[in-house]
């Protein structure tokens, strides 16, 4: 694991935003989501040194948060989720800048601000200030001075921000391509969740200021369950109780429809031959895969069921 | 088909000791101040003084240039000035010359930075706000310190170098000329260092660079202003806060040419507000983690 987080909390003022947050974070790529105000970009915030917390700890590589920011700042590239860039500065300039304020010496800075800035697609626009840039290209800016020193995590805040399909695409490529032979850590915050799927192994999902699922996407989406999403007319209750007694999984929704989890042996015919045999009539049946935004969907409805917020 | 395709490389080369990388800060603030002409040409306005000095100084004390009566009629019309009066004379003059280029300089060294909040990225490195403050402050006290002090040196080696009667200034070096270059090293220490910081903080009021000029002026000239009348209104001396009246009378305190018209405990209660308040404001208003909207 490359975070561990024992107990973090974290107020603004006298909001509490993580409430003793424990985790510990595995994996190349970590995807990072949760509903707005979750917390995410506090927890970033506070793993980069920028707030300091109030309990508890977290260490970034070993680093403690409190006691060795700069340490951390140090293995960490950062892209943060709002325009960032300076104003009358062109992008290898910015970048060679901020090269040099991280450790590098002024040859060895020109040299990765050129060729970062190739490496995201900017090798063409980077004598541009910044500021002349599309948001797209302020964007691979945003990416290339993470990338700039090298770092051993790289954090990233809402990349997909302001960019148009094609933009997105080649972004969600590049963080893919960092996640997977740069050797590096990514940390992805994102509220789309295809992004997170398309470019994470592991996923963390934070909800009122507490990390309530971590792991493996893979392991998380279940791959050997069959999910069915059902309506029926006819007695309902008995429906769900026969399918609970055969032995699968079975929900009903707040819109009057059902989901049923099977394993991958189950057979379809099964459900219609219950609905025969109960003389109800099944009016809607859809075979899904069990997706990302379901894993965050019953990550979210268990953590409110188990763990009602306690924020001061 | 691409004949070269770009990978991700990880740098893995030596690294530079923390405070050279402090040196960044002020090397790229100096470029970008100086890529304008306009800078450059006033900062070299600024040296004229020196050299209108060193002039006075050489056409004064030359025992060539005496025996033309053009040169020595002219000198007999110039005004007397002693060593410390030209001193004080000198930083009352660079003061406001100055005051041009840190106007040019100073509003956009924050504020450009805060515009598109740039903070964060630059926080995000191993940088702590003291380390940005104290490398936003050397851009600035590069600029004033050769405006001041640097050049008041010059002219302490250019008198040295003019002035008459038998070696005076070497054989009193311990009880006059010592004692004068350290008052000349303190007070262009002094101009310097507040200049800065009001500069500095002027800077980080605003996105918007011209409104920190504005805010820049404001504190030099309002205060000036605002402090002069109170201080004439309520006929009470220990108001006179303006930065002008308290670096003229530190100068005059240091190089004892006159009474000073202020109380001494004035002059360095006022030195100190302007330098702690800076500061505090400084550290207040430069966070990473805030995006600024105004």
């Amino acid at each position: 694991m490359f975070i561990e987080l024992d107990k973090l909390t974290v107020n603004y003022g006298k909001r509490r935003v993580l409430n003793q947050m424990d985790a510990q974070i595995a994996g190349r790529s970590v995807g990072l989501l949760g509903p707005n105000g979750a917390g995410k970009s506090t927890l970033i915030k506070t793993l980069l040194g920028f707030i300091k917390p109030v309990g508890g700890t977290a260490r970034v590589l070993g680093h403690d948060v409190r006691s060795e920011a700069m340490r951390i700042r140090q293995i960490i590239g950062y892209m943060p989720e709002h325009a960032s860039y300076i104003a009358g500065l062109s992008a290898v300039r910015l970048l060679r800048y901020l090269g040099e304020l991280a450790g590098l010496d002024s040859t060895a800075a020109m040299e990765r601000a050129h060729e970062v800035l190739f490496y995201v697609g900017m090798g063409e626009l980077r004598y541009r200030p910044v500021e002349t840039l599309s948001l797209g290209n302020q964007q691979r800016v945003k990416l290339a001075q993470a990338l700039v020193h090298g770092p051993k995590i790289l954090i990233l805040d809402e990349p997909t921000n302001a960019l148009d399909p094609d933009g997105r695409n080649e972004m969600l490529q590049l963080v893919r391509d960092i996640g997977r032979i740069s050797g590096s850590h990514v940390i992805m915050c994102s509220h789309i969740l295809h992004d997170v799927e398309f470019c994470c192994e592991s996923v963390a999902v934070i909800n009122k200021g507490r990390i309530v699922l971590t792991g493996e996407i893979a392991e998380l989406r279940r791959e050997d369950l069959r999910v069915y999403d059902l309506e029926i007319i006819g007695n309902s209750e008995r429906f769900l109780g026969a399918v609970a007694s055969m032995g699968w999984t079975c929900n009903a929704n707040d819109r009057g429809g059902i989901r049923i989890e099977m394993p991958e042996d189950g057979d379809t015919r099964s459900i219609f031959k219950l609905a025969r045999e109960l003389n109800v009539q099944l009016r809607h049946l859809h075979y899904k895969k069990d997706s990302l935004e379901d894993i965050f969907v019953n990550a979210l409805a268990e953590s409110e069921r188990t763990a009602p917020y306690a924020g001061a | 088909m691409p004949v070269h395709e770009i990978r991700y490389r990880a740098y893995e080369g030596q690294l530079t000791p923390g405070p050279l990388r402090l040196l960044s800060i002020p090397k790229y603030s100096l470029m970008s101040i100086f890529n304008k002409w306009i800078a450059t040409s006033v900062f070299g306005v600024g040296v004229i003084t020196m050299l209108i000095l060193s002039a006075y100084l050489f056409l004064s004390n030359s025992a060539y240039l005496a025996t033309f009566p053009m040169v020595s009629g002219l000198v007999e019309n110039l005004p007397e000035l002693k060593p410390r009066a030209l001193f004080e004379h000198f930083y009352r003059v660079q003061y406001f010359i100055c005051l041009i280029p840190l106007l040019l300089a100073a509003p956009k060294l924050i504020s450009r930075e805060l515009q598109h909040n740039g903070l964060p990225l630059l926080f995000s490195r191993p940088l702590s706000r003291t380390g940005y403050i104290i490398g936003k402050l050397a851009t600035l006290a590069v600029f004033i310190s050769f405006l001041t002090w640097v050049q008041a040196i010059v002219l302490f080696i250019v008198m040295i170098a003019f002035y008459p009667g038998d070696h005076e200034f070497i054989q009193n070096f311990f009880s006059d000329s010592l004692p004068m270059l350290v008052g000349v090293l303190f007070v262009g220490g002094m101009i310097t260092t507040v200049l800065s910081l009001i500069g500095l903080m002027a800077s980080a009021f605003s996105k918007n660079f011209r409104f920190c000029a504005l805010i820049l002026l404001v504190l030099i000239v309002g205060s000036e202003a605002f402090s002069g009348l109170l201080a004439l209104m309520l006929k009470h001396d220990h108001l006179w806060f303006g930065v002008n009246t308290l670096f003229w009378q530190l100068a005059v305190l240091v190089f004892g040419t006159d009474e000073t018209g202020i109380p001494v405990p004035t002059i360095i209660f006022g030195m100190t507000m302007w330098t702690l308040i800076p500061i505090a404001f400084l550290y207040w208003r430069l966070k990473p983690v805030e995006v600024f909207k105004e």
